[in-house]
C-alpha cells in the first residue's frame, strides 16, 4: 500500500478507538449516574415527577399536563402545581426554572411552596410558603433536629437553637451547639424576646424550623407558630426530625438539603439512609422467623405500637406484639398511681425480646468488666439494676432477653443494634459499631469514636455491674 | 329674754355640729377620692415600668415614644432596630399590659362583690373553686383539638367561661338564707376545687405526654402567651361584668345587712346575688381562659382597701381595682426581671404573696368572726 | 294503749338492728375484698386468685423457672392485689373514721381529713423528691418519697398546736388555718411542676387524685399500725368527743376541755392520715361523704358512728378500685371516688341548706 492509504487507516483507526473509548466512558458514567438510588421523595411544589429532586425532567411533566396530554394532569401530579395557585400553567414552568437556576439570580429570595408536617392528626401536613433559599433559621427541636443539620452541613446557617436546661445538647456530639444559648426553657417552646433578639443579632434569618409535633410552637408557652409568622413574618417549616421510616427520614433530609440550597450533602445522607436501611431489611427477611419485640424508654412501661421507639425495632426487623394505643404507653407495673393495663402480661403478647432505649447516658467511658457511668444522676447502678428488675414479669426476662441501648445516639444506630440484638447471626455487633462509626465520620461534624463506649447493655451486664472504685 | 337667747344658742352649735359633720364626710370622700386617684398614679407608673423590662430594656420616654410613633402610623424597614422594638413594644408587651389591666380590675372587682355577696371575708374566685372549673373547661378544649394555631383561641375561652359557670352554680345551690360561718363556703370551695382537679386528672390520664405538658402550660397562670387576640373577648367579658357589677355596688352594700335587713329595704337578695355571680363567672372564665389560674388578687386587694377606706364599696371597687392591677404589673415584672426566660409563672408569684396574706389574715380577726 | 312499745326496747332493738347493720357491712366489704383480688390484670380471674392462694397455703410457692404462668399468677396476686386489697381496706378506713372524727371536731360538716392541709403538704414532699431529687432523709430505697410525704404532712398538724398554744384557736380557724397551708403548699408545687417533664408532670398529677395501686407487702405493716392507732385511740375518746359535738361551752360544763380535746384528736387524725396519704394519695371525698352516710345509717353517737365509718370507708374505696379496674386501665382510684362522691356531697349540700348549716 502506498503512504497515503496507511495514513487514512491509521486515521480511521484511531477514530474508531477514540469513539469507543468515549463510547465506553460515557456508558459507564451513565450507569454511575443512574446509582444514584433515593426512592424518597422531595416535597417541593414544582417537583412534579415526585422523585428526589427539581430538574428538566420535572419541566417536561409540567408541559405535558399544560398541553394536556393524555393521562397528565393535576390530580395525578399534584406537586405540578409549582406556584400553588390551583393551576397549572406557564407560571408554574417559570418557577420551576427559577428554581432550577437557584432563585431569582439578583440575590433576593422567592417564595417555595413546600409540604409541612405535623402530627395533629386532625390536619397531617399543610402547604407552606418559604422564601428560598434559605440562608438563616432557628433551629427548635431536640437531638434529632442536630442531626439532620450536621448530616446536611448547615451548621453554619443556624442562627440560634433551644433546648430544655436539664438536656441541653450533650457536649461532645453536639460542642457546636451545646455553646448556643437556648432560645427558651424547652425543646417546645420559644421565649418571645430571646427569639426576636436572636433575630436581631442574625440578620438573615428568614425562618424558623421545627419539629413536626403539634405541640411544638403551640402557644400555650411562649410564642406560637401564628406569632411567628403573622407578626414576626418568619417562616416555619415543619419536618419529620424523628422519623424512622426511612423514606420518611430521607424525604426530611432533601427537603433541609433544597432548602438551604445543600442538595449534594442532602442526596450523598439521603442515600446513604437508604442503603443501610435496605440491607438491614434484606439480611432480616432472610430470617425463618420474626423475632417478637416491644420497645420502652421507661422501667415501667412498654411502648404502644403509634410511638417512636417501636417505630425504631421494626425498622430493624422486629414484628411488634403490642398494640396502638390512644397514648404511647402502656404500663405493665402498678407503681404509685398507675395501674397497669390488663392485657399487657396476655401471652399473645409476651415478646421475646425487650429493648430499652434510655436516654441520659450517652458516651459513658467504660473502663474492663466494671461499670457504666455517664449522667451520673439519672444512672447509677443501683438505679440502673432496680429498674431492670421491673421487668420480671415477662418471660423473656427469665431468658434473660431484656437489653438497654443508648436513646440518644443517632437514629440510624438505634436501629441498627436493635437488628443486631435481634438477628445476631446475620446482623453483627460489629456491622453496626461500623456502620455507626462511618455515620459518625461522614455526617457527623464532630467525630467520637464507637469503639470507646458502650451502646448496648445486655440483661447479664446490668446484673453484674458493679460500682466503680 | 335670757331663755330665748339660749335656744338659739343650743340650735346654732347644734347646727355647727352638723357642719362639722358634713364637713367631715366631705373630708372624707374627699380624702377617699384622694386614695383612689392615689392608686391610680401608683398603677400607671408601675405598668408602664414593666412593659419597659423586655429584651434590652427601654427608658420610658423613649417607650411612650414607641407607642405614639406606631399609633401615628409610622412604618419601619422590616427587620431593622426600629422594627424590633416597634414590635416588643406593641406585639408583645402592649397586650400583655393591656391584659394585666383588665384582669386586674377584673379580678379584683369580682373578688370584692364576691365578699359582698357570700358574706363572706374569704371569699374569691379561687378560693371558691371557680377557677377549678374553668380549667377543666381549659383541658377539654384542648383535647378537643383547639388550638391558637388553629384559631381555636375563641373555643378555648368559651369552654372555659362556661365550666367556670359549673362550680359556680354549685356555690348558688349553697347560698345561705343564714348568717353562717365562713368556714364553710371556703370547705364547699376546696371540696368543688378536688372534683374538677379529679376530672381534670381524668383527661390528662387519657393524653399523651405532650399534650399535657401543653394543656398544664395553659392552666398555670402566665402571662407569656397573651396576644392581641386574646383581648377583644376578654376586655368585653370583663367590661360588661364589672360595669354591672359597678352598677349594683350599692346594693351589695346593702347585702352586709343580712337577707331580711336587705329584703326590708326593698333589695331582692337572691336575684342580686344571681347577677352578681353570673358577672363574675363572666370576668373570671374569660381570665382563666387567657391566662391560667391568678388566684388572691380578688382575696387580698378588697382587705387592704377595706383597711384603709371602709368599706363602702361605691369606693372599694374601683380602689381595688387600681390596686389589682399595681399588684399584677409588680409581679409580672418581677417575675420576668428574675428571669429573661419568662419561666416564672405570674400565678404562682401571686399565690406565694396571697397565701401567706390569708392566713395572716385568718388570725388576725377576732375569733369569734369565724 | 296498743302499739306503744316501751321505751328501753326501742332503744334495745334500735341497738340490735346497728350492729346487724355493721356486720352485713362488714360482710360486703369482705366479700369486695376477695372479689377484688381476682381482678387487675387480665392474666388474672377469680379462679387463678382462689388457686394462688390455695398453692400458698400449701406452702407451695412457684418456680419461675419451672412453671413461668403459675409464677406470674402467683405474683400478680399475692405480691399485687392481696396487699393492695388489703392496704385498701385500711387506708379507707382510716380516712372514714379521720373524716367523721374531723367533723365533730370542727362543728362542720364540710370538713374532711385533708382540711388541715395534710394531702398538699405530702404532694409537695413528693414533687421535691420526683423533680429535684431532694430526699429529707435518704435512706437510698423506695422508701424516699414517702417519707418525704410523711414529713411535710407534719408541718401544718405542727402549725395548728404551735398557733393554739398561742392564741385562742376556734374550730374554723383551725380549718381555715389548714386551707390556708394547703394554698401555700399548692404555690410552691405549682411552681415546680412548671419547669418539669412531661413523665414527672404526669406522675405529680396521677399522685394528687391518689390510688390504692401501688400498695406492698411491707407497706401494710405502717398502715396496720396506723389504723390500730387511730381506732382504739378514737373509740376511747369517742365520749368526749360527743361531748365536744354540742359546743364548747356545754363541752366544759360537762367536764370536757374542748380545745385540749380537739387538738389531741386533730394531731392523731393528722398523723395517721398523714400515713394513708403516703401510701395512696390524696383519695378524696371518703372522709367527706362517708361520715353523712353513716349518720344516716346508726345515727350520730360516736360509739356507732366511727365504726360504721371504718366499714363503709374500706367498702366505698375497695368498690371504687374494683369499679376502676373493671371500667379502665389507668384511672386512678381517687377519680372514681370523687365521681361517685361528688353528686352525694351536692346531695348533702343541698340538704344542709334547707337545714340551715354552719354554726
Amino acid at each position: 500500500m502506498n503512504a497515503n492509504t496507511t495514513k487514512i487507516v491509521a486515521v480511521i483507526a484511531v477514530i474508531v478507538v477514540a469513539s469507543a473509548g468515549i463510547g465506553t466512558f460515557m456508558i459507564l458514567n451513565k450507569d454511575k449516574g443512574d446509582e444514584v438510588n433515593i426512592t424518597a421523595a422531595l416535597e417541593v411544589y414544582g417537583n412534579a415527577n415526585n422523585d428526589y429532586k427539581i430538574d428538566e425532567s420535572d419541566v417536561t411533566l409540567i408541559q405535558k399536563i399544560i398541553d394536556k396530554e393524555d393521562g397528565y394532569t393535576l390530580e395525578k401530579y399534584p406537586l405540578a402545581d409549582a406556584n400553588y395557585d390551583s393551576v397549572v400553567d406557564a407560571k408554574d414552568v417559570e418557577q420551576v426554572r427559577k428554581i432550577i437556576a437557584g432563585g431569582n439570580g439578583d440575590g433576593t429570595q422567592m417564595s417555595v411552596w413546600h409540604i409541612n408536617h405535623t402530627t395533629d392528626t386532625s390536619i397531617n401536613q399543610y402547604v407552606a410558603e418559604t422564601k428560598w433559599p434559605v440562608s438563616k433559621v432557628i433551629g427548635n427541636g431536640a437531638a434529632n433536629a442536630l442531626i439532620i443539620y450536621e448530616m446536611v452541613g448547615i451548621r453554619d446557617n443556624i442562627s440560634g437553637i433551644n433546648y430544655s436546661s436539664s438536656s441541653p445538647p450533650d457536649s461532645i456530639v453536639y460542642s457546636y451547639y451545646s455553646k448556643m444559648k437556648s432560645l427558651g426553657t424547652s425543646t417546645m417552646y420559644l421565649t418571645e424576646g430571646l427569639l426576636t433578639d436572636c433575630v436581631k443579632n442574625n440578620p438573615g434569618t428568614t425562618a424558623v424550623i421545627t419539629a413536626d409535633n403539634k405541640g411544638y410552637l403551640d402557644g400555650s408557652k411562649g410564642v406560637s407558630e401564628k406569632y411567628i409568622e403573622e407578626t414576626l413574618g418568619l417562616d416555619v417549616i415543619r419536618i419529620e426530625h424523628a422519623a424512622v421510616d426511612p423514606e420518611e427520614y430521607a424525604s426530611a433530609i432533601l427537603m433541609v438539603g433544597f432548602l438551604f440550597n445543600k442538595n449534594t450533602q442532602a442526596y450523598e445522607a439521603a442515600e446513604w439512609i437508604q442503603d443501610v436501611f435496605d440491607h438491614i431489611e434484606e439480611e432480616t427477611s432472610k430470617a425463618s422467623k420474626k423475632v417478637r419485640v416491644a420497645a420502652t424508654s421507661y422501667y415501667n412501661y412498654l411502648s404502644a405500637r403509634n410511638s417512636d421507639y417501636a417505630d425504631v425495632t421494626v425498622a430493624a426487623g422486629g414484628e411488634y406484639t403490642l398494640w396502638t394505643a390512644s397514648k404511647s404507653s402502656i404500663y405493665f407495673k402498678d407503681s404509685g398511681s398507675y395501674t397497669a393495663d390488663p392485657n399487657i402480661l396476655k401471652p399473645e403478647f409476651q415478646p421475646d425480646v425487650i429493648i430499652a432505649l434510655r436516654t441520659g447516658a450517652f458516651l459513658g467511658k467504660v473502663s474492663e468488666g466494671a461499670s457504666w457511668y455517664g449522667n451520673e444522676s439519672k444512672w447509677n447502678v443501683n438505679t440502673m439494676q432496680t429498674q431492670l428488675k421491673n421487668f420480671e414479669v415477662f418471660d423473656c426476662y427469665g431468658s434473660k432477653n431484656v437489653y438497654t441501648v443508648a436513646g440518644d445516639i443517632p437514629i440510624v444506630a438505634r436501629v441498627l443494634y436493635s437488628a443486631a440484638i435481634m438477628y445476631p447471626d446475620l446482623i453483627s455487633m460489629e456491622y453496626a459499631d461500623q456502620m455507626h462509626q462511618e455515620f459518625v465520620d461522614k455526617f457527623l461534624g464532630s467525630s467520637y469514636n464507637v469503639s470507646e463506649h458502650r451502646f448496648v447493655l445486655s440483661q447479664s451486664d446490668v446484673e453484674s455491674m458493679k460500682v466503680s472504685a | 329674754m335670757s331663755s330665748e337667747e339660749a335656744p338659739l344658742q343650743y340650735d346654732t352649735e347644734c347646727f355647727r355640729e352638723d357642719d362639722e359633720r358634713v364637713d367631715q364626710y366631705i373630708r372624707s370622700t374627699r380624702s377617699k377620692l384622694l386614695f383612689i386617684l392615689f392608686l391610680t398614679i401608683v398603677c400607671i407608673i408601675s405598668s408602664l415600668y414593666s412593659m419597659t423590662i423586655y429584651g434590652d430594656g427601654m427608658s420610658i420616654p423613649r417607650l411612650l415614644e414607641v407607642i405614639s410613633a406606631h399609633i401615628s402610623g409610622v412604618e419601619y424597614p422590616r427587620l431593622s432596630a426600629e422594627w424590633f422594638e416597634d414590635i416588643t413594644v406593641w406585639d408583645a408587651a402592649m397586650p400583655r399590659l393591656i391584659f394585666t389591666v383588665i384582669a386586674g380590675i377584673g379580678l379584683a372587682v369580682a373578688g370584692a362583690s364576691m365578699q359582698s355577696c357570700m358574706n363572706n371575708p374569704l371569699a374569691d374566685p379561687y378560693t371558691v373553686g371557680v377557677s377549678s372549673g374553668a380549667c377543666l373547661g381549659l383541658s377539654i378544649a384542648l383535647l378537643l383539638g383547639f388550638s391558637v394555631n388553629n384559631n381555636g383561641l375563641g373555643g378555648i375561652i368559651i369552654f372555659a367561661f362556661l365550666f367556670s359557670l359549673l362550680p359556680l352554680l354549685a356555690i348558688v345551690l349553697l347560698s345561705p338564707k343564714t348568717r353562717s360561718s365562713p368556714a364553710t363556703l371556703i370547705l364547699a370551695g376546696v371540696a368543688l376545687s378536688y372534683l374538677f382537679n379529679s376530672m381534670n386528672t381524668i383527661i390528662m390520664v387519657a393524653v399523651d405526654a405532650e399534650t399535657l405538658e401543653s394543656i398544664y402550660s395553659w392552666q398555670v397562670g402566665t402571662l407569656t402567651q397573651i396576644r392581641w387576640d386574646n383581648i377583644p373577648f376578654v376586655l368585653f367579658a370583663v367590661g360588661v361584668g364589672s360595669a354591672i357589677i359597678l352598677s349594683l355596688s350599692k346594693r351589695l352594700n346593702l347585702l352586709a345587712l343580712g337577707d331580711e335587713g336587705a329584703s326590708s329595704l326593698g333589695i331582692d337578695p337572691d336575684n342580686l346575688r344571681l347577677i352578681c355571680l353570673t358577672a363574675i363567672a363572666f370576668i373570671v372564665g374569660a381570665v382563666v381562659g387567657s391566662a391560667g389560674v391568678i388566684g388572691f388578687i380578688g382575696l387580698v386587694t378588697p382587705h387592704i382597701v377595706r383597711s384603709i377606706i371602709g368599706s363602702d364599696n361605691k369606693y372599694v371597687l374601683p380602689a381595688a381595682s387600681m390596686l389589682g392591677i399595681t399588684l399584677m404589673a409588680i409581679a409580672d415584672t418581677a417575675c420576668r426581671y428574675l428571669d429573661p426566660y419568662d419561666n416564672i409563672p405570674v400565678g404562682t408569684a401571686i399565690s406565694l404573696i396571697g397565701a401567706p396574706i390569708f392566713l395572716y389574715l385568718i388570725m388576725r380577726r377576732k375569733s369569734r368572726v369565724w | 294503749m296498743s302499739g306503744d312499745v316501751p321505751p328501753e326496747e326501742t332503744y334495745i332493738r334500735g341497738r340490735r338492728i346497728r350492729y346487724v347493720l355493721m356486720m352485713a357491712l362488714i360482710l360486703a366489704t369482705a366479700v369486695l375484698v376477695v372479689f377484688s383480688f381476682g381482678t387487675g390484670s387480665g392474666v388474672i380471674s377469680f379462679d387463678i386468685a382462689m388457686d394462688v392462694i390455695r398453692e400458698r397455703m400449701n406452702g407451695n410457692i412457684p418456680d419461675r423457672s419451672k412453671d413461668y404462668w403459675a409464677w406470674l399468677c402467683d405474683r400478680l396476686v399475692y405480691d399485687g392485689t392481696i396487699p393492695r386489697a388489703l392496704g385498701g381496706v385500711m387506708v379507707g378506713a382510716i380516712l372514714g373514721i379521720s373524716g367523721a372524727v374531723m367533723q365533730m371536731c370542727v362543728r362542720n360538716p364540710l370538713a374532711s381529713p385533708y382540711t388541715t392541709g395534710i394531702s398538699s403538704a405530702a404532694l409537695f414532699g413528693v414533687t421535691i423528691h420526683l423533680v429535684l431529687g431532694i430526699s429529707i432523709i435518704p435512706l437510698g430505697n423506695g422508701m424516699d418519697m414517702i417519707l418525704n410525704a410523711f414529713l411535710f404532712s407534719m408541718i401544718p398538724c405542727m402549725l395548728m398546736v404551735f398557733l393554739s398554744m398561742k392564741m385562742k384557736t376556734t374550730p374554723s380557724m383551725l380549718v381555715l388555718i389548714g386551707i390556708g397551708v394547703m394554698y401555700i403548699f399548692n404555690a410552691i408545687t405549682m411552681m415546680l411542676k412548671y419547669g418539669a417533664e412531661p413523665e414527672i408532670l404526669k406522675q405529680i398529677q396521677m399522685w394528687s387524685v391518689g390510688s390504692i395501686s401501688g400498695i406492698t407487702w411491707n407497706d401494710l405493716g405502717y398502715l396496720l399500725i396506723a389504723t390500730m392507732i387511730l381506732f382504739v385511740s378514737m373509740m376511747a375518746l369517742s365520749g368526749r368527743m360527743d361531748a365536744l359535738a354540742s359546743g364548747d361551752r356545754m363541752s366544759q360544763s360537762l367536764g370536757v376541755e374542748p380545745v385540749g380535746t380537739r387538738l389531741l384528736c386533730m394531731v392523731i387524725i393528722s398523723a395517721c392520715t398523714a400515713v394513708a396519704v403516703c401510701f395512696s394519695g390524696s383519695i378524696g371525698f371518703v372522709g367527706l361523704v362517708i361520715p353523712h352516710i353513716s349518720r344516716m345509717l346508726v345515727g350520730s353517737r360516736s360509739d356507732m358512728l366511727l365504726p360504721c365509718s371504718a366499714i363503709l370507708g374500706a367498702t366505698l374505696l375497695i368498690g371504687a378500685d374494683v369499679l376502676s379496674r373493671i371500667l379502665s386501665t389507668g384511672l386512678p382510684v381517687g377519680a372514681v371516688t370523687a365521681v361517685i362522691g361528688a353528686p352525694v356531697f351536692l346531695y348533702f349540700l343541698v340538704k344542709m341548706r334547707t337545714n340551715g348549716w354552719g354554726r
